[in-house]
């Protein structure tokens, strides 16, 4: 068998000829493992979860090259029958908002029970009895009693739990998790994270973790992908990435992120930074899109695109491939 | 400014300070529930300092800031400016501390009237509170955006042509606009992208420098507030349970609360070492509605015995740390 | 300090992009083509064309195209349609545009109080607010001009009268909405009274459904003003389309120029004030812009 269950290869979107939102995304997702997808605002990586789902969310946007194959199978050359029934057993996808992507006019109840209809030939109450079995899994105490409940009654903590739980009720075999601790407190952050390790240790599930917290993709993620601008600029181990970074990215990134640090501070320091900002669509210039913020651009960066080089396990887009070291 | 030679005068003080909310009658002739959102909070800010708070959901820390700032009535306690009782303060006394204390909010893409100039938003606490001619006051503005790290041409732009970053500098611009001594801080990066943070939070930095102004700096990133404040208040539930300097509190914390949220925080390397094994905590935080009787984090405290169920703890002090714990007091 | 290196972009306010997106908008640009031809209609139409709606120029009932004297025919007197719809235009639009003024105006400032100080003032405006938007809406109208006099200034208040409700809650939802965003909580803090806050800074926010709302109102107010005039509650001495439609209804039979070519500017203005409708809201909607 495989080791990948889903491999993107060379994933392209484009926004209405403005521009690419992804430009050529390529990467592998291991069976039973999670992969940390890292960025900031407008790298592209939640477009990316949108179009492995084929859940693209305007006309403006689309997916104009690549492949996309979930065992075996391109979901890009999938019909929009066999792509509804992929989403839900095969795939599945919990949001940043539980508030939002939850339907307030139906039962917590319902909603799962639902879920899982979908996904097999089962009735009602043989559903039912699966739903609180989910919730159960997903560590809701006593869920018998939240079966009858509405979005808007449950904590966010319990509203993205019943995410997961809708999201798992099908076995898939990937989760792809869109910044799903982002709207939490820490406290209930940590509690997720802990349930989604236990869940996916007992069913094998391959996990794909959109965020922009490094600290949530080092306790959870096994490997790493950086993406700057629709473009992958780095990956490899969490280890590699985070002891090692060499993409000056993935370096000023790690770098100016506030981690809670052992060490006190005798006054309030000064933050190393990436100067400038994330360049927008229209604003992204030839060659490497980094390179006005970089500070080991030099003109071959600023005129030539760098590709993305594998060894050692790991990939790395730069033109100073080694960090320091001058091409 | 006014030079105070006693420089023990802390710049804020709260004395007991009470917010509640009454929620919507159920029934006609009932009480209507009430939120206690800040249940008898006290805390001085030394001058020139940064005072953080911090806190999760329902900790009643945005409250407190907004009752400081006499944006929230405070349904008892009392509120120091500079050793000035501003508690029940109108009008023009209102107006007047006003200039003195301002505030930069969270959401920088709210937090700006999407109808107007950023100059003239900029500009608006000096329109309002009569503060100098208007020559006199755009030369401020320009000044300000300069300050800030934009460009004074951009005053006639609107708020939607600047993207986050941007527009949390115009929002900074416009909080010193009166040359405040207090700037109250609520959660001031939360929304900003991570590489943007740190350019914003070095700008508050060179500020305060600057300026010479105290912080009330709201926050729920440890990360960040371990940088940046100089002593910390923790929040749970409409009260402090801890207060120690920035260095005690993250090296030696020991409200079981403070050591839950510090080991809840996800480490970027797994060799930095925790300070405890981590603390899980069991459900969720409670309503502010319905508090339990005694300490009110024992429902989900790890170390809980049966008088914490009873008793609430006050919150005492020793050697300058705070805490309000039965067991770890 | 770092000053960030931008190139420098012209202003661009939300209102300009707005007319913008309207304007790329065919339905609305007919549509305002429609109002603008509807109100030169008004205005120079009664100058150029000057017979006496009144008057009795020809043979009663006379068809269209037949009679140069009475271009689309007369009516059951013999008085000129073509006539009657060009001094028409003026009065209608007048009448729409009053009670319009009045619903909104009345509708704002309700809905605005009660959306900002909330409260018991919210709770008493809206029952207020109730009341009128219970009573049938054509019964109160009819009442109040059979109590006063039919006449145009009655029949717009009374018209706004009935309206006004549904401006009210749009308003007062506005207003609930906006009021806890930051930018009204600074102009607080930076020494904002309430009446600074609540026209200066939210109300201009809240303006664009309500714009919408208001193009609407115009044409509904036509429509009212018409039926009422139909039901032969308008006033006789100032001629509209309603009162050619009513006046003429029992020879209908006889006589479809009499009431289809009023019939047919009452519907073509309504419709430009729809298609102007819908424009706005489209126009103000893309709240990428706004975010």
């Amino acid at each position: 068998m495989e080791p990948a269950i889903l491999k993107v290869r060379d994933l392209t979107v484009d926004f209405r000829g403005t521009g690419k939102i992804l430009d050529r995304v390529s990467f592998d997702l291991d069976r039973g493992q999670t992969i940390g997808i890292v960025g900031e605002s407008g790298c592209g990586k939640s477009m990316m979860a949108l179009s492995i789902m084929r859940l693209m969310p305007s006309l403006a946007l689309r997916i104009t090259g690549g492949r996309v194959e979930l065992d075996g199978e391109d979901l890009l050359e999938a019909s929009d029958q066999r792509m509804r029934e992929v989403r839900g057993s095969k795939a599945a996808m919990i949001f940043q908002d539980p508030m939002t992507s939850l339907n307030p006019l139906y039962t917590i109840g319902d909603q799962i029970a639902e879920s899982i209809r979908k996904n097999g030939q089962v009735d009602r109450r043989e559903a039912m009895a699966k739903t609180v079995g989910m919730l159960k899994a997903v560590g809701i105490p006593d869920p018998a009693r939240h079966l009858g409940e509405y979005p808007h009654q449950l904590s966010g903590g319990k509203r993205q739990r019943v995410m997961i739980a809708m999201a798992l009720a099908g076995n898939p075999d990937v989760l792809i998790a869109d910044e799903p601790t982002t709207a939490l407190d820490v406290t209930v952050q940590a509690q997720i994270f802990e349930q989604l390790r236990a869940m996916q240790e007992k069913s094998g599930t391959s996990i794909i973790l959109i965020t922009h917290d490094m600290g949530a993709v080092a306790e959870m993620a096994d490997r790493v992908v950086v993406m700057y601008a629709g473009r992958i600029v780095e990956e490899g181990s969490v280890e590699d990435i985070l002891d090692t970074p060499r993409h000056p990215y993935t370096r000023g990134l790690i770098a100016c992120i506030p981690h809670l640090s052992d060490e006190p501070f005798d006054a309030w320091p000064l933050l190393p930074v990436i100067p400038g900002a994330v360049p927008g669509l229209a604003e992204r210039q030839a060659g490497c899109t980094f390179a006005p913020r970089c500070p080991l651009a030099d003109r071959h960066c600023r005129e030539n695109v760098p590709p993305l080089v594998e060894s050692a396990g790991r990939r790395i887009a730069c033109w100073h491939g080694d960090g320091d070291s001058a091409r | 400014m006014t030079t105070d030679p006693t420089k023990s005068v802390p710049a804020i003080r709260t004395d007991g300070l009470v917010v509640e909310f009454p929620l919507r009658r159920r029934l006609p002739f009932r009480k209507p529930a009430v939120v206690h959102a800040v249940d008898g909070v006290s805390f001085s800010v030394r001058r020139g300092t940064t005072f953080g708070i911090v806190g999760e959901s329902g900790s009643g820390k945005t409250t407190t800031a907004l009752a400081i700032m006499r944006l929230q009535a405070a349904s008892a306690g009392r509120i120091f400016l500079d050793g000035q009782d501003i508690t029940h303060h109108h009008g023009e006394k209102l107006r007047e501390v006003r200039k003195r204390i301002q505030i930069i909010f969270q959401d920088p893409y709210s937090s700006l009237n999407p109808r107007r100039r950023v100059g003239a938003a900029v500009r608006e606490p000096l329109d309002l509170l009569e503060v100098g001619d208007a020559a006199a006051r755009e030369r401020t503005v320009s000044e300000l955006f300069e300050r800030v790290g934009l460009r004074p041409e951009q005053m006639m732009l609107f708020p939607h042509q600047f993207s986050g970053g941007q527009r949390q500098r115009v929002g900074i611009a416009r909080a010193l606009a009166t040359r405040p001594e207090i700037v109250v801080c609520d959660e001031p990066v939360s929304a900003l992208d991570v590489a943007v943070q740190a350019q914003i939070l070095n700008l508050m930095r060179e500020l305060k420098q600057e300026l010479g102004l105290t912080y009330l700096f709201i926050s729920h990133n440890l990360g960040v507030v371990q940088r940046v404040c100089d002593e910390i208040a923790v929040m749970y539930l409409g009260r402090i349970v801890e207060q120690a300097d920035a260095r005690t509190l993250f090296s030696r914390p020991r409200h079981p609360y403070t050591r839950a949220l510090l080991s809840a925080v996800p480490r970027a390397r797994e060799s930095a070492g925790r300070p405890t094994a981590r603390l899980m905590l069991a459900g969720d935080p409670p309503s502010p509605v319905n508090l339990p009787s005694g300490c009110r984090f024992a429902a989900r405290c790890p170390i809980a015995e049966p008088r914490c169920h009873k008793e609430e703890p006050p919150l005492l002090e020793q050697a300058g740390h705070k805490i309000a714990c039965h067991l770890a007091g | 300090m770092a000053i960030e290196n931008l190139p420098i972009v012209k202003p661009s306010s939300p209102l300009a992009e707005a007319w913008s997106a309207f304007l790329r908008n065919k339905a609305s640009v007919a549509g305002l083509a429609m109002m603008a031809l509807v109100a030169c209609l008004a205005i120079f139409g009664p100058v150029l064309y000057s017979v006496d709606p009144f008057e009795i120029v020809g043979a009663p009932m006379t068809p269209p195209w037949t009679d140069a004297a009475v271009p689309l025919g007369s009516d059951y007197l013999g008085r000129d349609l073509l006539a009657g719809i060009v001094h028409g235009a003026g009065v209608t639009l007048f009448v729409g545009g009053a009670a319009a003024l009045m619903t909104v105006s009345i509708g704002i400032f309700i809905g605005a109080v009660a959306g900002f100080w909330g409260g018991r003032a919210d709770r008493w405006l809206m029952r207020l607010t109730e009341f009128f938007q219970v009573l049938p809406p054509l019964l109160f109208a009819m009442t109040l001009v059979t109590l006063f006099s039919p006449s145009i200034p009655i029949i717009a208040i009374s018209i706004g009268l009935v309206s006004w409700p549904a401006t009210a809650r749009l308003t007062r939802a506005e207003f609930l909405k906006i009021k806890p965003q930051g930018y009204v909580t600074a102009a607080r803090s930076n020494g904002g009274r309430d009446g600074y806050i609540m026209w200066r800074v939210v109300l201009p926010n809240a303006a664009p459904p309500l714009i919408v709302s208001a193009a609407l109102v115009v044409g509904m107010a036509i429509l009212f003003e018409a039926g009422l005039s139909f039901l032969g509650l308008g006033d006789p001495n100032v001629m509209s389309w309603g009162l050619i439609i009513g006046s003429n209804r029992e020879y209908l039979i006889d006589g479809w120029w009499t009431v289809t070519f009023p019939g047919l500017a009452i519907f073509l203005t309504v419709l430009s004030l729809s298609l102007i409708g819908d424009g706005l809201n489209d126009a103000f909607s893309p709240s990428l812009r706004e975010r």
